[in-house]
């Protein structure tokens, strides 16, 4: 699927984000970002569910009067 | 892979190999002496030990406790303040409280004396003694180190604690152990100035787990684990972030790298001499 529109997809990025520096920092930085909170996002629900039961928020519950 | 190759890697592996192995077995041979270096502790499951694995924090709390019940008459724990304790084994109202249960020296007030103030959590782990003199005097000579640190100050870590505390046994026969002192094999020269302290059901839980010897000591050797690296939990988080992200770079930047010189190393140099070119003149 991609191997179809590289040419397409290439020239697209190339010519809108990457031919004027001020394109490209700006991609730079929102992709940096956007991927920052996808990455950490995922990578803490899935530590979160691999240490369920262990961590102090898990066990909290018996023991804060609300 | 010609033969050479093959004979020539083996002989190299076969070197190396035995050369690591007979310098291992040299250095750690056995010989007469070997009381001095304390029995090698056995490798106890405790979860923080695994690679990527994390503290129970459940047992960090009943170790705490039992650290107050039993080890802080002797032993202090100064680096670690009431406030550490704050979501990580206690809430904030549970730790205000016991911090209030003890007296701290305070001052100067306005009259310029010292006062005795209820503690709070900015104070560090009251002291069992005011300074190491006080604690020889009261333990014979012998001074409880601090524990804050102890399982990363100790050859062998958390196995080395928990197996000291729970191997308190009769020395062998034609051992005599100095009046004052108690065998255990764990403790290098095999005399200790500690007595056993951990007995099953010296600590009461709360939430009700057993209180064999082995959990008790289970829980404060955690603990200590914790008071000693308080940062083991999200550092190990942080270290599994790294290697994703790092290994991921890594592996584009050589598929780059070779990428972008695919065209250099692939290119043909061809030369073409003229027809003339072996003809003499």
């Amino acid at each position: 699927m991609v191997g179809y529109f590289t040419r397409a997809v290439s020239s697209f990025t190339y010519r809108n984000f990457f031919k004027k520096e001020s394109t490209y920092f700006t991609a730079i930085v929102v992709t940096g970002v956007g991927f920052s909170i996808v990455f950490n996002t995922a990578f803490d629900k899935y530590w979160n569910n691999k240490t369920a039961g262990t961590k102090w928020v898990d066990i909290k519950d018996r023991y804060v009067q609300n | 892979l010609s033969a050479h190759n093959v004979l020539l890697g083996a002989s190299v592996a076969t070197a190396l190999g035995s050369g690591a192995s007979l310098y291992y077995l040299n250095q750690n041979a056995a010989h007469a002496n070997m009381e001095a270096e304390g029995l090698h502790p056995a490798d106890h499951p405790f979860p923080q030990k695994k690679l990527f694995g994390t503290f129970d924090h459940a047992s960090i709390r009943r170790g705490f406790h039992v650290f107050k019940e039993v080890c802080s008459a002797c032993h202090s724990l100064d680096l670690v303040y009431w406030r550490n304790l704050v979501d990580v084994a206690y809430s904030e109202e549970e730790t205000r409280v016991m911090a209030a249960e003890y007296e701290y020296r305070d001052g100067p007030n306005d009259n310029g004396d010292m006062f005795d103030r209820p503690g709070k959590l900015v104070d560090p782990m009251p002291r069992p003694y005011a300074n190491e003199e006080a604690a020889r005097a009261a333990n014979a000579g012998a001074y409880p180190p601090d524990l804050s640190l102890i399982t990363k100050a100790r050859h062998g870590g958390v196995d080395y604690i928990y197996s000291l505390l729970t191997g308190y046994c009769d020395p062998p026969a034609g051992v005599k152990v100095q009046e004052g002192l108690h065998y255990n094999p764990y403790f290098p020269g095999g005399a200790i100035a500690m007595a056993q302290n951990i007995f099953d059901g010296v600590v009461e839980f709360e939430d009700g787990t057993p209180n064999t010897a082995a959990q008790i000591t289970k829980d404060v050797v955690t603990f200590l684990n914790w008071a000693a690296e308080p940062e083991l939990d999200d550092r190990k988080k942080i270290g599994v972030k790294a290697i994703l992200l790092f290994s991921t770079l890594t592996a584009l930047a050589l598929w780059i790298k070779r990428n972008r010189w695919q065209t250099l190393k692939t290119r043909k140099i061809v030369f073409n001499p003229p027809k003339n070119w072996n003809a003499k003149k």
